[in-house]
């Protein structure tokens, strides 16, 4: 088994403990919480596939854009790195939202249980078709 | 718990299923490398990626940025402020949030400006200059009561404007871009070089460091601190 698949399958029960503890979880809190332990493994996952080609930092030194093709050889994979910053602000982005969901809805409910959420209300308090 | 061992099954198949897959040759992305720094003229290939290669792309990222400190706004609108937050008062943690405040808005500069030539960038920066405001936001609470609610409903107004005309300028320059027009190039490695790429870092620099500054000065006044 090669360093890459090793760190692979590490990246992975990463994902698979993010995933576990999102249905294990009766708490909407925890959900989300595990929801961000799954999306940090993703993105490391995406770090780990750039760094496959190569180690070196993509940002190139001295001062002509020119790249020596044999030192670009060790360079790291830009590409993934950049969508990987993409889902970095949107994986913040979705998460403050849920948060703030979240906290809403424990205002009505501070237990957030969801089992008990997805309870109809009692009738008459809110009146829904 | 009724946790169901398919689903557990179905999550383990999930997470597993990349193992199975066969990997491809290392590629060698040299010239990959080549093109894109000739592509973007500047040392930070991911920044040079993320704001000319894939231009298009960040434009939603940005807009998805801002369509979520509006929801925070929105979702919050409906609810009661905190009467009075309690304030942290040690003498030692007020001195150190004021150095780390200082630490983080030095920082912010710093990655916004040269975000193109060293690890850095617009959305680095945001994060760093929100966190400065954020922590004199805490260490402000130790000296008496919060500012009244019509002062700080203005000022939440005018940092939103703010953003907002930020965003309309990341817009219109990233417009710019696509449609190829571009700046004079600039020697390589300065940091007036690389088209557009300073000033759109610089414009999100802002925005993000204001969109984060509303999000989390909405937090603490209607939850408080802790």
């Amino acid at each position: 088994m090669t360093a890459f698949r090793a760190l692979e399958l590490m990246v992975l029960l990463a994902v698979l403990a993010g995933l576990v503890g999102l249905l294990w979880h009766r708490n909407l809190f925890l959900k989300v919480l595990a929801m961000d332990v799954t999306s940090t493994a993703v993105i490391s996952l995406f770090v780990l596939i750039a760094a496959r080609d190569g180690l070196i930092t993509p940002i190139l030194q001295g001062d002509t854009p020119v790249v020596d093709p044999r030192a670009a050889l060790t360079y790291a994979d830009p590409i993934p790195q950049a969508v990987t910053l993409t889902a970095i602000v949107i994986g913040f982005s979705v998460q403050a939202l849920l948060l703030l969901a979240t906290t809403l809805l424990a205002g009505r409910d501070p237990s957030l249980d969801v089992a008990e959420l997805d309870q109809p209300e009692a009738a008459g308090s809110r009146a829904g078709p | 718990m009724n946790l169901r061992p398919l689903h557990l099954l179905a999550a383990g198949v999930v997470a597993l299923a990349p193992l199975l897959q066969a990997l491809p040759a290392p590629a060698a992305n040299g010239d990959l490398i080549a093109a894109l720094s000739a592509q973007t003229r500047v040392p930070n290939l991911v920044s040079g990626v993320l704001l000319y290669t894939r231009l298009y792309d960040t434009v939603a990222e940005v807009v998805v940025f801002t369509l979520t400190s509006m929801g925070v706004v929105w979702m919050l609108s409906a609810e009661r402020p905190q009467t009075r937050i309690h304030g942290l008062d040690d003498p030692a943690v007020l001195v150190l949030c004021r150095l780390g405040a200082t630490v983080a808005a030095l920082l912010a500069v710093e990655l916004a400006l040269r975000g193109h030539l060293s690890p850095g960038g617009g959305f680095a920066a945001g994060v760093s200059g929100g966190t400065a405001l954020a922590l004199l936001l805490i260490a402000r609470s130790g000296q008496g009561p919060l500012p009244p609610e019509d002062v700080s409903h203005r000022n939440l107004e005018r940092t939103e404007l703010i953003e907002k005309l930020a965003v309309l300028l990341f817009l219109a320059l990233a417009f710019l871009s696509l449609e190829g027009l571009n700046l004079p190039d600039g020697s390589f490695g300065a940091v007036e070089s690389g088209g557009w790429i300073p000033l759109l870092n610089a414009v999100i620099g802002v925005k993000v460091t204001l969109g984060s500054w509303t999000m989390v000065q909405l937090f603490i006044r209607y939850r408080g601190l802790l």
